[in-house]
């Protein structure tokens, strides 16, 4: 939307330097984010190879071991070893793969389950809508949190059960964005014509409905991923997140916690990664939503 | 109105009720006996008669919704059970905490409100300046910061660095600093959903024609700004508080857990560590009760400030 006080502001044309157009490159496309997930991505996938020492090995000679660069510090352990003298590096790195990994199923899911919801229930109206749209309601109405500790005691801390709580958390979004547009959708002529010439329900779904609604799914997965990491690293946190043996961002905040005024790195370098990775996640998918739906574009 | 609020009601009775039947359901549809979650499995274990005893009083002989039916009416009673850990009734614990969570939490609640509402009309009168800047730079801070990496940072500066204000704990007497960091980190993410809220709101209420009408009037520019155009501009934050407050939830558990607070949050999260599942589901039951009735409250409040929506 234009702003009607910047309107009468000539702008000055300067000549195209080399560092003037990057500049503009990196202002107009969300470079810095992409490349913030992009690095988790890589990370997580090939992390076998690049974590300098086992994420899990002890080593009590390294105990509490400081950053490289900091006094007591050495390139053995380049940000680092906590309070069992595992390597922090190697273990910010493979706590990104098994992130990584749960945030991308738990998105599928997810993501899946809502959208098939809210096909069904923009397309077939009626009963299936009331249906599907109290569900939503009543799970909207539940604080989130303490369903997913209570969830967690009973069926015990395994990732099938995080990628499940996981994916409770993005459907109820995906099924109201999808519902809105297939309501408009529907309403089209050419799916009209294809009811017409003899389609069943589930083709006008699939074939018609569903490709106008994919934009908004992937822009609604990408808005989704901050808030998965949050929910992850705060489970992880409370100990009811990633199982123990693998390593995780939440958790060795919580482990490093006990050891603040030794060794004040444990906590603080997961901490960051959280926070560059649910960053970049939320620019991304602003980025897109303004892409893809200028209606839902926000004042900026 | 009187169909609005009787939709509301209905809404959060079927939300209470959800979250009673999450609770029970999964006591007794999990794969192993119910019974394993009502006592502690580091005891020597029970003896027949005890466990038989057990399946008593849990209902279990007689079919599920008669079960559910007695749990209910236990639970309305205020029968949630005894912790595993301490063999306390599960009332009385929550009954001593949550006054705690409560304090502290209206504190949180007003640091957002006192901090977020205002910081959003300064963004948006001063938008492209300094102050935007930093008034988006603080929300989108306060909404990517994970809550319980910032209370960890927040001791590890200003209690084991600085020394300034205490780690943890309510202290005893008016130990008004205990209540800094705490309302603080607790109070970020609301204050940040404010001042977004309150900034996109002001934005679209100061481009609207009355306001322009009002200015090109001559009236003054903070008469404008306030009388004018921040009273139709609370609408929206306010429709938001609800949303906010799923986070603030979330928030109190990891807050309390961080600053060693003794409330319903930190209870919850101790519970979650000694698999205590009666604490636990009876701290779930506490919040979703607070929850359904924060929203129904403000959803009131809302419908009585904006007509168009309790005609709708």
């Amino acid at each position: 939307m234009s702003d009607d006080r910047t309107g009468d502001r000539t702008v000055a044309v300067e000549p195209a330097s080399r560092l003037g157009v990057t500049w503009g490159f990196v202002r107009r496309y969300p470079v810095i984010p992409a490349a913030i997930i992009g690095l988790l991505l890589f990370t997580a996938a090939l992390a076998p190879l690049l974590a300098p020492i086992d994420p899990l090995k002890a080593d009590l000679y390294s105990y509490n071991a400081p950053p490289w660069g900091f006094p007591g510090g050495s390139s053995g352990h380049l940000l680092g070893a906590d309070q069992v003298g595992r390597d922090i590096l190697s273990r910010i790195i493979y706590g990104a793969r098994v992130s990584a990994i749960v945030m991308a199923v738990s998105l599928v899911f997810g993501i899946g389950i809502g959208t098939t919801m809210g096909l069904l229930a923009g397309y077939f109206g009626g009963n299936v809508d009331e249906l599907i749209m109290r569900v939503v309601d009543v799970w909207a109405a539940l604080p989130y949190i303490m369903v997913a500790l209570v969830i967690v005691v009973v069926l015990g801390q395994s990732f099938a059960v995080l990628i499940f709580l996981l994916a409770l958390l993005s459907w109820p979004g995906a099924v109201r964005l999808v519902r809105a547009e297939t309501l408009s959708l529907k309403t089209r002529d050419y799916v009209a014509l294809a009811r017409v010439a003899g389609a069943s329900n589930t083709r006008i779904i699939v074939r018609h409905i569903l490709p106008g609604v994919i934009n908004l799914v992937v822009v609604s997965a990408t808005l989704s991923m901050g808030s998965i990491i949050l929910t992850e690293a705060t489970l992880s946190f409370l100990g009811a997140g990633i199982p123990p043996p693998h390593p995780s961002w939440g958790s060795m905040i919580s482990e490093g916690r006990r050891h603040l005024d030794g060794a004040w790195w444990v906590a603080t370098i997961p901490g960051v990664c959280i926070f560059l990775v649910v960053m970049a996640g939320n620019f991304l998918g602003d980025w897109l939503r303004d892409r893809f739906d200028p209606r839902l574009r926000q004042l900026h | 109105m009187r169909t609005f609020l009787l939709r509301r009601l209905l809404y959060g009775i079927a939300a209470i009720l959800g979250g009673t039947l999450i609770v029970f359901g999964l006591s007794r549809m999990s794969s192993v006996d119910p019974r394993y979650l009502y006592f502690s499995e580091s005891g020597y274990g029970l003896s027949t008669e005890q466990w038989e005893r057990l399946g008593r009083e849990l209902n279990l002989d007689k079919p599920l919704p008669v079960q559910y039916a007695l749990w209910l009416g236990g639970v309305l009673r205020g029968d949630l059970g005894k912790s595993l850990t301490s063999q306390r009734p599960v009332s009385t614990m929550l009954r001593e905490r949550f006054p705690n969570t409560l304090r502290l939490a209206a504190l949180a609640w007003l640091f957002g409100t006192s901090v977020g509402v205002p910081l959003g009309v300064v963004a948006a009168v001063q938008r492209g300046t300094m102050w935007d800047y930093l008034g988006r730079g603080f929300a989108l801070l306060g909404q990517t910061l994970p809550t319980f990496w910032v209370g960890i940072m927040a001791i590890l500066l200003f209690s084991v660095r600085l020394g300034w204000l205490p780690v943890g704990t309510t202290g005893s007497g008016f130990a008004w600093k205990n209540y800094i960091l705490p309302a603080i980190v607790l109070g970020w993410l609301p204050a940040a959903g404010y001042m977004r809220l309150t900034r996109t709101s002001m934005l679209e209420v100061l481009d609207s024609e009355y306001v322009k009408l009002a200015r090109a009037k001559g009236v003054s520019g903070w008469k404008v700004i306030w009388k004018h155009a921040f009273r139709n501009s609370l609408l929206a934050p306010l429709t938001f508080s609800a949303l906010l407050f799923v986070g603030f939830i979330t928030g109190t558990v990891v807050t309390e857990t961080i600053f060693s607070w003794p409330g319903v949050g930190r209870l919850a999260a101790e519970a979650v560590f000694g698999n205590d599942f009666p604490v636990l589901a009876g701290s779930m039951l506490v919040f979703v009760v607070v929850y359904v009735t924060v929203t129904l409250l403000l959803d009131l409040v809302y419908a009585y400030v904006d007509p168009r929506i309790r005609h709708a």
